[in-house]
């Protein structure tokens, strides 16, 4: 018995997708959305949207995870629009963003990502920094100009450094290292 | 290139993102411009430092871990029938998982019971909804219906008849009758466990199975269990995912697709002597590139035991392979052909048959049907139009039979089509069809002695039965699926005197049936039902 299918996923892989993605559209839905709860609403809408075109993933148009990166930016930017919808004096680099009482991550980073970046910039700045896309990657993936990849992630790091000023690596090599000190 | 020009290319620049005539620009200011070098640096290390932070903290966190059972219920809550509109009857049984029971208890008694509690609880709705019709008295109050005798039994000519006797609050008796499903069916549940079970291998003497048993969400485990289901001993217990395997032809070995690295969804073949209980990896797929599945699958031993072809899936290309037994000499057999689906030895082992995809339509449904030679040479087509899934040869090699997709026949009620069975002989490439009924006739499998094709036909109704036909057209015999979900594929037992079945469940069923459990059976010849065909 073969049920082997060339373009498109059986159930048993529909499952094997998403272990094998859920925590990576967690994080990205966490990092844009900035509340846990909202995190696995967008979890749940990405894999329900994930599961309704599966079959019609064209790897010939990009590779997966591009494809899944871009549904879950999209959905998580779609359901920050509906949330802020009648909110029509909430900004789009609005720092009110809730910190609920649970909240697993306290580090000084995240909090300063979620509470000093707008939505789009939190999304270029998980695709550089945690997906570790390149400009072109990402300019794929959100469908827009790599400039402008650039300029969102210029404004992204002009912010955090401001606030993050004191947040420096520690192994990290000496400056004069530029030419290949980026690990 | 001025401190401003510099200061917007710099992110880039320290990120190695910049084109490189970009960059000889921008170095040439540096080198010139002391404040900019101090920027780029200091940028350099936040850049760097702030990755590396901001990875670790997100690292820390994990979707919920009812995430998954959260997303069965939201999709199972959708409405079914839009979705199943999506999907072609037969691409759906394709797409079930590769799975199935040991158990104790048949099938039989238990879908018997269920079925009766089923009907009564419809006998229960019927009342109600007679309540609800009945004109209301005076007081405005609803007559209140009472059964004054537990539902009975009747046994009659044609079926059982359920009668129960209710009588309203004037006293009035109220007779309702009526005719339970069928249920009787000979299919004996040789194994059963919670979930799936699926049969992944026969042993050539016909006295074991490897089986496979799948709970929703959940790994795969495998078993070694006796046909007769009197024995059954667990295989390599653990996190592991298995879809299919071949035993070998001197029932020694068995090569098993086998999934270990959870997190790269990679599977290869595996190698397991029965005596030494050693395992060897024979094929080695590494790191996944362009998407989540990638595959080295359906092995199938060349009768003579010193080959093993299978299936192997990369980037997204699925091709017939044939290496030997000890997993050297991985070879492409199919040119750049890619496979479709189903693909069988020749009994004599000097040709492989394949169901090939040229691209056009869908590859389930628009294959082609090939024989090659085990070394790749001689490539001949066969048929065109039939469903990749299910392709069996006549014991003497001779002949073929197939599944024709018949597209004339696309209407409301079968959008992509209705398939029939045919065959071909291999010489003359002469094709015969062998089933008319406008229904979906498929997973057709050539009994060992040659004297049926033992195929699954949704022809008696809106479910899958198991069917028996002569290679000649003749002697057309039914047996019903007691269970009325699910296709059953038949494999022969050697005897030819029984075959084993478990059941495709279609994918639909699979993600909004939560609860639903199939086994393995077994069926004898002589429990089919002779069907009187047209003249």
């Amino acid at each position: 018995m073969n049920l082997i299918r060339p373009d498109q996923a059986e159930p048993t892989e529909f499952a094997e997708v998403f272990h094998r993605y859920k925590n990576l559209v967690y994080r990205a839905a966490y990092s844009i959305l900035g509340d846990s709860a909202d995190a696995e609403d967008a979890l749940q809408e990405v894999f329900v949207r994930v599961y309704d075109s599966l079959a019609s993933y064209d790897a010939s148009r990009g590779a997966f995870s591009t494809w899944l990166y871009r549904i879950t930016v999209n959905t998580c930017l779609a359901q920050k629009r509906r949330k802020r919808a009648g909110l029509a004096d909430w900004s789009d680099s609005a720092v009110q963003v809730s910190f609920p009482e649970d909240q697993i991550l306290e580090s000084a980073v995240m909090k300063v990502v979620i509470g000093s970046l707008s939505d789009k910039l939190r999304a270029v700045v998980f695709l550089r920094y945690y997906a570790q896309l390149s400009y072109t990657e990402i300019a794929d993936v959100l469908d827009i100009p790599t400039g402008t990849v650039q300029s969102r992630l210029n404004q992204a790091m002009t912010t955090l450094r401001r606030m993050l000023g004191g947040v420096r690596d520690q192994t990290a090599r000496p400056a004069h290292h530029r030419q290949n000190g980026v690990e | 290139m001025n401190c401003q020009q510099a200061q917007e290319l710099m992110l880039q620049f320290v990120e190695h993102e910049l084109q490189p005539e970009m960059s000889a620009a921008l170095e040439a200011h540096l080198a010139t411009c002391d404040a900019c070098q101090h920027e780029a640096a200091d940028l350099q290390v936040f850049s760097t430092g702030f990755g590396r932070r901001y990875r670790a903290d997100l690292d820390r966190l994990s979707a919920p871990p009812q995430a998954w059972d959260a997303l069965q219920a939201r999709l199972a809550s959708r409405t079914a029938p839009d979705q199943a509109a999506l999907r072609p009857r037969m691409l759906e049984r394709a797409r079930t998982p590769t799975q199935h029971t040991i158990g104790t208890q048949p099938m039989l008694k238990r879908s018997s019971v269920l079925n009766l509690v089923a009907f009564g609880l419809i006998a229960v709705l019927v009342i109600a909804v007679i309540v609800a019709l009945m004109p209301r008295q005076s007081g405005g109050g609803v007559a209140a219906l009472q059964p004054t005798d537990a539902p009975s039994q009747t046994p009659s000519a044609e079926a059982m008849i359920i009668t129960v006797i209710v009588t309203s609050e004037q006293g009035n008796p109220v007779v309702i009758t009526a005719t339970p499903p069928p249920v009787a069916s000979p299919f004996e549940t040789i194994f059963s466990l919670p979930g799936y079970e699926h049969i992944l291998a026969i042993s050539p003497d016909g006295e074991w199975m490897l089986v496979s048993n799948r709970t929703r969400g959940g790994p795969r485990s495998l078993y070694l269990a006796r046909i007769d289901g009197s024995e059954s001993i667990p295989l390599f217990p653990g996190e592991r995912y298995y879809k299919s395997a071949a035993w070998s032809p001197n029932g020694r070995e068995i090569v098993i697709e086998m999934m270990t690295d959870g997190d790269n969804v990679i599977y290869d073949l595996y190698s397991y002597d029965l005596e030494t209980e050693l395992i060897t990896q024979l094929t080695n797929h590494g790191a996944y590139e362009t998407g989540p599945m990638h595959f080295d699958s359906a092995p199938k031993w060349s009768p003579d035991g010193a080959r093993i072809a299978y299936i192997s899936q990369r980037s997204y290309q699925l091709h017939l392979y044939v290496m030997n037994a000890d997993g050297s000499g991985q070879t492409q057999i199919s040119g750049d052909l890619p496979i479709a689906g189903s693909f069988e030895w020749s009994p004599d082992g000097s040709r492989i048959a394949f169901a090939s995809y040229d691209g056009e339509g869908e590859a389930l449904l628009d294959a082609d049907l090939n024989v090659i030679n085990a070394d790749g040479s001689g490539l001949q087509v066969l048929a065109e139009g039939i469903y990749a899934m299910g392709l069996s040869w006549s014991p003497d090699s001779t002949q073929l039979v197939y599944a024709q997709i018949d597209r004339d026949a696309v209407n409301e009620e079968n959008p992509y089509g209705t398939a029939n069975l045919y065959t071909v002989d291999v010489a003359t490439h002469e094709a015969q069809q062998l089933t008319t009924d406008p229904a979906h006739d498929a997973y057709p499998a050539w009994s060992p002695d040659g004297q049926y094709i033992a195929f699954t036909s949704d022809r008696d109704g809106d479910h899958f039965d198991m069917w028996l036909i002569r290679p000649d057209g003749s002697d057309l015999r039914k047996l019903d699926n007691p269970v009325g979900v699910g296709t059953p594929y038949p494999y022969w037992l050697p005897d030819s005197q029984s075959l084993m079945t478990d059941l495709l469940i279609p994918y639909i069923e699979y993600l909004f049936s939560s609860d639903r459990e199939t086994d393995i059976y077994r069926i004898d010849l002589a429990d089919f039902v002779p069907v009187n065909m047209e003249p």
